[in-house]
């Protein structure tokens, strides 16, 4: 059976929604969850990080510098309204 | 007097009403869409919003200008032109909202409103405004918009039908697009066969102004939906 490719928006409601379920997430476990290529991945991360739906910050952890992911406010924001755009999208076909 | 004579006696006026009508549905569209736009940047979204803005600029236009017998040659040839080229521009992006795709995979990081894809759009209509500026015909414009909206009927509802969720928005979307083509088809029959009869083009304008209205009741609808708050 086919799988549905995911569209653009989708994927970045699943990334948004996997670093609003962890409040933080290290970069690696962001890249698993997202089911993409370390590629798009990275295209992704820098396409939210500049609408600023996400932050990367970096955290002590373990004696170590980590890099963390957060949700912003804007960010929560587009997970709100999700479900509107998506009926836009959808009953507009666009 | 019946309410076709009264209309009949206050046709200036009734220019103005008409098109200050769509100019502030097509505002309130731009409005009630801004939010989700700015949020989603969706190229669609981007497009759809564009034709409305074209469409109400070709309205706006035509508010300022709906009274024409105290211009020039000259003027009535521009205003003319400007008017019928932000019609066109305003069907052209609708089509182009549900094809964009086809065209810009990829990420937009230039203006929407002119880049090396739509300025093929605007030659088009320039194109298609002159011919009929020149001619003093309004021809070229109601051929392209039954074209135009032909198409986005059959694209649409092919899209439709291959969507899963099927709820009753599209099939408004679809009538609403029907009446913009019934409209269009009807204003050529006008122009051509009854020499602008003033009681068609009454009816022609009630049935712009219901397509319009019936974008703005699907929009109002769709941003009444309640918001995704768990993520499933």
């Amino acid at each position: 059976m086919a799988i549905k490719k995911r569209e653009r928006l989708e994927i970045i409601k699943d990334i948004l929604l996997s670093v609003k379920e962890k409040r933080n997430i290290k970069p690696t476990r962001l890249l698993y969850s997202s089911n993409l290529s370390p590629q798009m991945f990275k295209e992704y991360v820098n396409e939210l990080l500049s609408k600023g739906f996400i932050l990367m910050n970096t955290e002590k952890y373990k004696g170590k510098e980590k890099k963390f992911i957060s949700l912003t406010e804007k960010g929560n924001s587009f997970l709100n309204e999700y479900k509107v755009i998506e009926n836009f999208i959808e009953n507009f076909g666009l | 007097m019946d309410i076709y004579n009264i209309l009949l006696n206050n046709k200036n006026f009734l220019e103005y009403i008409y098109a200050f009508i769509i100019s502030c549905i097509s505002l309130m569209i731009l409005f009630k869409t801004d939010r989700y736009f700015r949020l989603s940047l969706h190229n669609g979204l981007r497009y759809f919003r564009n034709s409305f803005l074209f469409y109400g600029l070709a309205f706006f236009w035509k508010f300022i200008l709906a009274d024409l017998t105290n211009l020039n040659t000259t003027s009535i040839f521009f205003s003319q032109f400007i008017f019928e080229y932000l019609l066109i521009m305003g069907g052209l992006f609708l089509l182009y909202s549900l094809i964009w795709k086809k065209f810009d995979l990829h990420k937009i990081t230039y203006s929407s409103l002119i880049n090396s894809k739509i300025i093929f759009l605007h030659l088009i209509a320039i194109i298609l405004s002159l011919f009929d500026s020149f001619f003093e015909s309004y021809k070229f414009l109601f051929i392209s918009q039954i074209l135009i909206f032909s198409f986005s009927i059959i694209l649409f509802f092919k899209n439709y039908k291959k969507n899963e969720k099927k709820s009753s928005l599209p099939k408004i979307y679809i009538l609403a697009l029907s009446l913009g083509l019934i409209a269009w088809i009807l204003n050529f029959f006008t122009a051509t066969f009854f020499k602008w009869n003033t009681l068609l083009l009454i009816d022609i304008g009630i049935l712009n102004i219901i397509f319009f209205i019936l974008i703005l009741f699907s929009i109002f609808r769709i941003t009444k939906i309640k918001k995704y708050k768990n993520g499933n």
